[in-house]
């Protein structure tokens, strides 16, 4: 294991093989990710004008879609009946609004004089209301037509606009305010009437920032500060129209978003996921990573086996070199293979081969003078043992001993 | 030296290397709650726009998500307008949005044909508690689910309970010269033909005319037990007020095209224990805790009475969520998942058979009390079971 962690431990084969992947595939990866960036920020960008003509389109068409409405109000205000009514203070019959409200698709109709007051409205809930404190009533009452803004009821979970428009009598005075209601899907649908792209969703967005519009019911009711979007909340309140890349949206990855403002000062705004536009890159980045995958895995096997074989005589020679060095059995076979390849290391072997028969054929010879010089040394041993023994003091007492005992043996005898 | 430079070189090659197998997929913002949505496919707005049956599906989402709001399940209502053209393009849309994994509806017949090959290529599954043509689970779709009674079954039922439960001997049958009321009308006929019963006199309609005298004195002269008539409302109203007027008041029976407040509204007095035939039950039934329970969760959510099919929508809704709760995480899975499925709802017992279809739809028949339609009787495969 620690041969594994430490790089100046790996065999030959490893380094090789391992310098060849760093070498060509790091550069190779390095350049497939600035390659993949580049595609996804080329990609985003043009998502990016995509999504903002399609934030134009669902404004305009939500625009085109109240703007009708505007002018049913219109109608309704200048119907003879209902100017009557309105005119006479109610000494006329109510006229027929509840098939006012089934002809022009809405949700309510409301009559309203001039001070405010609900004269007739459908549904009844709507009746004896003032209504005086609207913006769009006091618009109305001044001549003009309005849109108010989209209205987001949190207990139901529903959105709607009112459109007004002044009930004129033919010489054109102002009598009363004529209102209708129109649903928020109503709204919502035209809204969509911009082409999404793949998991792209539009929502509208009132003046303060309140998500009032939207399919999905986690986004709906919800301020655009709450989901951690207050940028995009500062943005959308400062610019008129514009884009946004990387905005996450919690729950739905990151999007780009493109805006675009519309009437009654709400916003329409349109999410794209990211993730949904820069699949085909990612599938590309993937396949890439697979590639480059099998390159450094083929690279490294390749390696591997060259080096082996590189290093394969080299070990040989080291086996030999070593079996010289413990003075042991040379497998000289092995080596003359070795030494029959004509490359580098086949030269290295005749070489190593020859020094190696030359220090045998040397000390063959060098163990034939020690044998020789071993007899010599063996004969003066021998002489040298004698002078020796016959040296020492010992030896001397001895014969002076031994010429005392003959010289008192013959003296005392 | 050059070892120790080559080492450091390594290690960085692996570092960039790792970094590039690791990085790409940066838009993952994944906080152990998998993003999961279901799409609903139905007129929002528009001339087609019905009691809103996606009130339903919506109420069932957000009593999950009031319970599980670290997790909660999307709801994405398409508004087709009832246009088939529309549904499609919305298909589309609905197939490009990766977290949608399963669709509640269409509402229709006709858009349900125009989103259904959609989806199929993509085993998005679907599942439609109001789309009643018989022949949507014969075309081979295998993601088709459709969890209520056909077209088909609505004609036996009736004969069923006319015979059964009212035992009549002689019955007028009359319809409204339209495709959905001669068709119903037919079934009827030949289906209590088969029980023995006489038809007398088998009669059509014309819906332009208002006045209807000949056909109601024809039924006072032959005496009949009952009058079945197949058809839409408007029709129907002037019949039952003439029959009625004139002094006729054998039962009359007639299918979901007359299940219309306006029925009640339009014949006053004389449309009392009318009965209708229905896939659908009533939605202002309360009869059950749970019932009680739903009519009062939906007061509470949307402000209004439930009307139509809001709780055959409630019901399909539940039966996804279970699907998603259950670990199925695909399109894939959750199409398996409902193949298989036995979900015993509010309105009935749901499990499909292999064409998509529900194995046993009860067609159910309400009777016309005070100013709304009561349930009377459950009809499941031709027995006539009578609510308490």
């Amino acid at each position: 294991m620690r041969r594994l962690l430490d790089p100046r431990r790996w065999s030959l084969g490893a380094k090789i093989g391992v310098t060849l992947v760093v070498a060509a595939l790091v550069p190779m990866a390095l350049l497939s990710v600035a390659a993949t960036r580049s595609g996804q920020d080329a990609v985003e960008q043009s998502e990016l004008s995509a999504a903002e003509g399609r934030a134009v389109v669902g404004a305009s068409s939500v625009q085109q879609y109240l703007l009708g409405v505007v002018g049913r109000a219109n109608q309704l205000g200048t119907t003879s009946d209902v100017v009557a009514f309105l005119k006479n203070s109610g000494s006329t019959s109510i006229p027929a609004i509840g098939a006012t409200a089934s002809q022009f698709d809405v949700e309510a109709v409301i009559l309203a004089d001039l001070r405010g007051a609900t004269r007739a409205a459908v549904p009844s809930s709507y009746e004896g209301r003032n209504v005086a404190g609207e913006d769009w009533f006091v618009d109305a009452a001044a001549g003009q037509t309005a849109v108010g803004r989209i209205a987001f009821d949190p207990r139901t979970n529903r959105s709607s606009v009112i459109v007004a428009a002044p009930a004129r009598d033919p010489s054109a005075a102002v009598v009363g305010v004529a209102a209708l209601q129109v649903s928020g899907q109503d709204v919502l649908f035209a809204l969509n009437q911009a082409p999404l792209g793949p998991g792209g969703q539009a929502v509208l967005v009132d003046p303060d920032g309140r998500i009032v519009l939207t399919r999905d019911s986690r986004l709906l009711g919800k301020q655009l500060s709450d989901l951690g979007l207050q940028d995009l909340a500062d943005s959308i309140a400062d610019e008129p129209s514009g884009t946004r890349s990387k905005v996450p949206l919690p729950g739905r990855g990151v999007q780009v978003v493109a805006w675009s403002a519309t009437t009654g000062g709400n916003i329409a705004v349109v999410f794209q996921p990211r993730a949904a536009f820069l699949a085909p890159i990612d599938r590309l980045a993937r396949t890439t990573r697979i590639a480059l995958a099998i390159v450094a895995a083929v690279a490294l096997l390749l390696a591997l086996f060259v080096a082996r074989r590189l290093s394969k005589p080299v070990s040989a020679l080291t086996n030999a070199a070593s079996a010289l060095e413990a003075n042991t059995e040379l497998d000289i076979d092995r080596l003359e293979n070795i030494a029959r390849s004509r490359d580098d290391i086949g030269r290295l072997a005749r070489v190593f081969s020859s020094m190696a028969a030359e220090v045998a054929e040397r000390e063959r010879r060098l163990r034939a003078q020690v044998e020789a010089l071993k007899v010599e040394i063996d004969e003066d041993r021998r002489r040298l043992t004698v002078t020796e023994l016959t040296d020492t003091e010992f030896f001397r007492n001895l014969i002076e001993r031994a010429a005392e005992i003959r010289r008192r043996a013959r003296g005392e005898s | 030296m050059s070892t120790r430079r080559s080492v450091a070189m390594t290690c960085a090659g692996a570092l960039a290397a790792a970094s590039f197998a690791m990085g790409c997929s940066s838009d993952d913002t994944s906080s152990g709650c998998t993003q999961r949505a279901i799409a609903f496919v139905g007129p929002l707005t528009g001339q087609y726009r019905r009691p809103p049956m996606q009130n339903g599906a919506e109420l069932a989402v957000a009593q999950y998500n009031k319970e599980h709001p670290d997790c909660p399940i999307g709801y994405l209502p398409y508004d087709s307008q009832g246009d088939p053209d529309l549904a499609a393009r919305l298909a589309e849309q609905i197939v490009d949005d990766p977290q949608i994994l399963a669709v509640l509806g269409p509402s229709y017949s006709g858009e349900t044909a125009a989103v259904m090959p959609v989806f199929e290529q993509v085993s998005l599954a679907n599942v439609t508690a109001s789309a009643t043509n018989p022949t949507l689970s014969q075309q081979g779709w295998t993601t088709f689910h459709r969890a209520v009674g056909t077209d088909d079954a609505q004609g036996p039922a009736a004969a069923a309970f006319l015979s059964d439960e009212l035992k009549v001997r002689r019955v007028a049958v009359i319809d409204d010269s339209g495709l959905y009321g001669k068709t119903l009308a037919d079934l009827v006929a030949a289906d209590l033909g088969k029980r023995g019963v006489v038809i007398a006199p088998r009669a059509s309609l014309d819906p332009k005319v208002l006045d209807y005298t000949s056909t109601v004195g024809s039924l006072a002269e032959i005496g009949v037990d009952a009058v079945y008539y197949g058809g839409v409302t408007e029709p129907g109203v002037r019949l039952l007020k003439q029959m009625r007027d004139a002094g006729i008041t054998v039962p009359f029976m007639g299918g979901d095209g007359i299940f219309d407040p306006s029925l009640i509204s339009g014949v006053g007095e004389g449309a009392q224990g009318a009965f209708i035939t229905c896939p659908c039950v009533d939605p202002t039934d309360e009869s059950s805790p749970d019932r009680k329970a739903f009519a009062a969760a939906y007061r509470a959510y949307f402000g209004y009475e439930p009307v139509g099919f809001v709780m055959e929508y409630f019901d399909v809704a539940r039966l996804v969520i279970a699907a998603l709760e259950d670990g199925a995480g695909t399109r894939a899975e959750v199409d398996r998942w409902l193949d298989t499925a036995r979900f015993v709802g509010m309105t009935k017992a749901i499990e499909f058979d292999d064409s998509g279809d529900i194995t046993a739809g009860p067609i159910f028949v309400l009777r016309v009390e005070g100013d709304r339609f009561a349930q009377f009787a459950t009809i499941l495969d031709g027995r006539v079971q009578k609510n308490q």
